[in-house]
């Protein structure tokens, strides 16, 4: 399974990592702390986020959730 | 002596020839007096029948008198003669001669000749001895008399003839005798035989003059019974009617022939003659009266006439009566037009008594006034007052500052100066209050123009002058105002001229000063800025006339240098309904404009200011509660089963102290939220709501605690979802966390609709709070007590919210007892 991370804060991003490979052991997780850079690598490659599992704050400067 | 003898006896016989002889020339002489006096008599008797003769032929009385006293003089050889003769109801006739009239009078004479007529018999010549005649008081001059009396009855008259002769005063005085006395007989039988005759004439002329006379008369009368107007009627002395005239023919439609020979009585009935004018009839033909009878009747087509009859019996010289004449006056008309007249009367007294209006009459000739019942009324007048003509009781009633103006107004109409006046004056009635009045005084003339007399009118107009003083005052009062209002005001009337400008506006434009009551089109400015005013001005002023309704517009004005704006409204106003005024104002607005811009600019810049506000709020604590949570999600990674007990009990102290923090920063969110987010009403299930949130809470630990209803609790409310649950987040919030350790914990929520609100009630038996508190539960940060978990806000919340929904929150409250919140809402929100 594969998560994707978006959370200006690094601390909820990582108690995000811990919580799922808590539960979910051969999960890969990326992490972003910027949104765009999250939003331009999936507009890179948008075939590879399909299934993937999106943790995004809505919340975030420079860019929001929405 | 033979011879002797012889001679004796020749003288005898000689002497006895001689004593013949004398007496045969006595016998001659005798003869000769007597053939002389028979001579004399025979002259006598020859001048008697040249008078006779002469007599006859006299023209007039008055000529044979005066013959005849000629005569008498001459044929009686007499000194003076009278003959007097007496008429009835005539001057008496005397003519004389020789008569000395200048010493004594004609009466005197006249006086004896009828006291001797009373000694003498009737009829007869006699001669007056002068014994007789020295009882006389004239004819005693006389000596002789001769006289002679005499009465016709039937030519009624008297004649006296009177020979008067002295002996002193004539030459050849005879004394009367036989001889006179039948020559004076003579005389008078001729003479009277004349006089007779002559008067019988005279008579019998008269008789024929006076038949002829009323011969035309007669004419005269049918002439006029046929052509008068009145009708005539002649009713014969059997009451039955002889004649009628065309008149009545005309009046009455009845003709000639239907109406002759009938008998008066049925006529009458047939004409219905009213009952009581036909018994007067009667009455008067019966008694032969005349008199006069007002009767009705109708004509044939049955008009009603009116008739002023008069009955005129007519009597012949006998004294026989024979008809009656009937006049009839068709007086219909007279009738009919007395009738309106008193209408007319008896309508303009009950116009003028309801109108209130005092009407007088003077006349001049009687000097006196007559005052009608209204005018009594209003100058308080008595019977007394009115029996001297009211005119002295007037003037005393007039206030003395205007007696001497309205005396003189009357005089000039009574001086012919003027037809009429018209004044307005001042009395006192009665009670001594002052009353105006309106009078108006009008000369009365007759058909030459000649003032006759006075009328006039006068009406009581105290209170309408009462009420034109207020209306005067009210203006005053008014034009005062407008005169001292700022703002600038001009008045035009219909024919757009200026009539009015105030203060201000001549203040702004003082060349208007020098056009007032001039039309707006012919008003010309000073300046090209005033001309371009005012041919607006005259645009807007037509719009407003054309349209009748109000119009705005703009302006600018000049004042002390200074640019100010103007609002101008110009507002047609009608007055009564003929006067139509448009009234134009102008108001400065341009400290408001000014104002009204600064309000603006601060009000843009404090929503601004407010949003920065709240978005600086929420993002405060947005940011704030960020790290909360990671902080929180870092101790949840911590916490494994492994921890020593006591950094277990250290983890839980700062959950704790992050859950108050979070809570405490959600609340001012939710504050934030309340006075950012607008209003949005719907319709929910607030049981379920309520539910739901006890359900959230059941958790909180603890003993066991129970949600109840009331048991006609509605389910259903219209208003702002989010609030509500806000509130009853929190109000239930407050009563779980402060209950009391009691098994049959509860909170009861209650919610009744009433017509225009909503009352919800929720109730605790939870620890109370204590009275000194309640006050300041709805405070800002206000905490009750040192146990309790909360920012201090969640009842301030609840306050602000019921504030945003226009309703009131109130709460009881009793330590260990429990606790009741009231909420008021209205049954609709009104959306801001």
């Amino acid at each position: 399974m594969n998560y994707l991370l978006i959370d200006d804060d690094p601390i909820i991003n990582l108690v995000h990592r811990k919580t799922i490979l808590k539960f979910d052991e051969g999960a890969e997780v990326k992490e972003f702390l910027s949104p765009r850079t999250a939003l331009d690598e999936i507009l890179q490659n948008p075939k590879d986020v399909n299934g993937h599992v999106i943790f995004l704050d809505i919340n975030m400067p420079d860019l929001n959730g929405f | 002596m033979p011879s002797n003898i012889q001679d004796s006896n020749l003288l005898r016989d000689y002497q006895e020839l001689q004593l013949r002889v004398m007496r045969s020339s006595h016998i001659e002489q005798q003869l000769r007096i007597v053939q002389d006096r028979l001579d004399h008599e025979l002259i006598l008797y020859k001048r008697l029948s040249a008078y006779s003769s002469k007599a006859v032929n006299t023209s007039s009385v008055d000529e044979l008198l005066r013959l005849s006293v000629e005569a008498m003089v001459d044929v009686l050889e007499i000194e003076s003669s009278a003959i007097l003769i007496c008429r009835e109801n005539k001057e008496p006739i005397f003519h004389h001669e020789g008569l000395p009239l200048s010493r004594v009078s004609e009466e005197d004479f006249c006086a004896d000749f009828r006291q001797i007529s009373q000694v003498v018999p009737r009829s007869k010549a006699v001669i007056l001895p002068s014994r007789k005649l020295q009882l006389m008081t004239v004819l005693q001059a006389y000596t002789d008399c001769l006289f002679y009396a005499t009465v016709d009855q039937k030519l009624g008259i008297g004649i006296y003839v009177v020979g008067l002769i002295s002996a002193e005063k004539s030459a050849f005085y005879e004394k009367l005798g036989e001889k006179h006395e039948t020559i004076f007989n003579l005389f008078t039988q001729q003479l009277r035989s004349i006089l007779t005759s002559r008067y019988q004439e005279e008579q019998i002329r008269q008789q024929l003059v006076r038949i002829e006379r009323s011969e035309q008369e007669l004419q005269k009368l049918s002439m006029i019974a046929r052509k008068t107007k009145n009708a005539v009627l002649v009713i014969g002395s059997d009451h039955r009617i002889e004649w009628v005239n065309d008149s009545f023919s005309r009046t009455t439609g009845y003709v000639f022939e239907d109406v002759v020979g009938g008998r008066l009585r049925e006529v009458m009935k047939k004409h219905e003659v009213d009952v009581e004018g036909r018994q007067q009839i009667l009455e008067a033909v019966r008694q032969q009266q005349s008199c006069e009878v007002y009767a009705t009747s109708r004509s044939i087509n049955g008009e009603e006439l009116c008739w002023n009859i008069e009955i005129i019996p007519v009597v012949n010289d006998a004294g026989k009566h024979l008809s009656n004449i009937l006049m009839l006056n068709d007086v219909t008309a007279e009738v009919r037009f007395k009738e309106d007249l008193l209408t007319i009367n008896y309508k303009y007294q009950l116009i003028s008594q309801e109108a209130k209006v005092g009407i007088w009459e003077y006349s001049i000739a009687d000097n006196y006034s007559q005052w009608n019942e209204v005018l009594i009324d209003m100058f308080g007048a008595h019977q007394k007052d009115g029996a001297t003509g009211y005119y002295e009781f007037w003037e005393s009633r007039i206030h003395p500052d205007d007696r001497e103006y309205v005396i003189n107004e009357r005089r000039k109409v009574l001086n012919n100066e003027v037809k009429s006046v018209r004044k307005n004056y001042r009395i006192y009635n009665s009670d001594g209050e002052i009353r105006h009045l309106q009078s108006h005084t009008i000369g009365q003339y007759d058909e030459e123009g000649r003032l006759i007399g006075l009328m006039g009118s006068s009406i009581d107009v105290t209170e309408l002058m009462q009420v034109d003083e207020r209306v005067q005052s009210l203006k005053q009062f008014y034009e005062n105002i407008v005169n001292h209002l700022p703002s600038n005001v001009m008045v035009f009337n219909g024919q757009h001229e200026l009539v009015y400008a105030n203060e201000s506006m001549l203040h702004a434009h003082p060349f208007l000063q020098q056009e007032l009551s001039k039309n707006i089109d012919s008003i010309i400015g000073i300046n090209n800025a005033t001309h371009a005013f005012l041919k607006r001005l005259r645009l807007h002023l037509s719009k407003a006339f054309v349209t009748q309704k109000v119009v705005s517009f703009n302006e600018v004005f000049i004042l002390n240098h200074h640019q100010r704006n103007m609002i101008g409204t110009a507002l047609p106003v009608g007055i009564g309904d003929s006067e139509l005024l448009t009234i134009v104002s102008f108001t400065d607005v341009t400290e408001l404009n000014r104002f009204q811009k600064e309000l603006v600019r601060k009000n843009t810049e404090l929503q601004k200011v407010n949003a920065e506000l709240d978005n600086f709020v929420y993002r405060v604590s947005h940011d704030l509660r960020s790290p909360l949570l990671s902080i929180e999600g870092i101790l949840g990674l911590m916490e494994d089963d492994d921890l020593d007990p006591e950094v277990r009990e250290y983890h839980k102290l700062i959950r704790t102290s992050v859950g108050r923090m979070d809570s405490s920063i959600k609340d001012i969110l939710e504050y934030s939220r309340n006075s950012r987010v607008e209003l949005k009403i719907e319709r929910f299930n607030i049981k379920k709501m309520v539910e739901a949130i006890f359900a959230d809470h059941k958790f909180y630990g603890g003993n066991p605690m129970e949600l109840q209803f009331t048991p006609e609790c509605d389910s259903y409310l219209e208003s702002d979802k989010t609030r509500i649950n806000t509130l009853f987040r929190n109000l239930i919030g407050n009563a779980v966390k402060y209950r009391r350790n009691v098994p049959d914990s509860f909170v009861r929520f209650g919610m009744s609709t009433h017509k225009k609100q909503v009352v919800i009630t929720l109730t605790d038996n939870g620890k109370g709070i204590e009275k000194m508190k309640i006050k300041k539960v709805f405070d800002m940060f206000y905490r009750g007590s040192s146990d309790s978990v909360g920012s201090g806000l969640g009842l301030y919340i609840c306050k602000e919210i019921i504030t945003k929904l226009q309703g009131k929150i109130s709460l009881t409250s009793e330590v260990g007892q429990g606790t009741m919140v009231t909420i008021t809402l209205p049954l609709k929100p009104k959306l801001k």
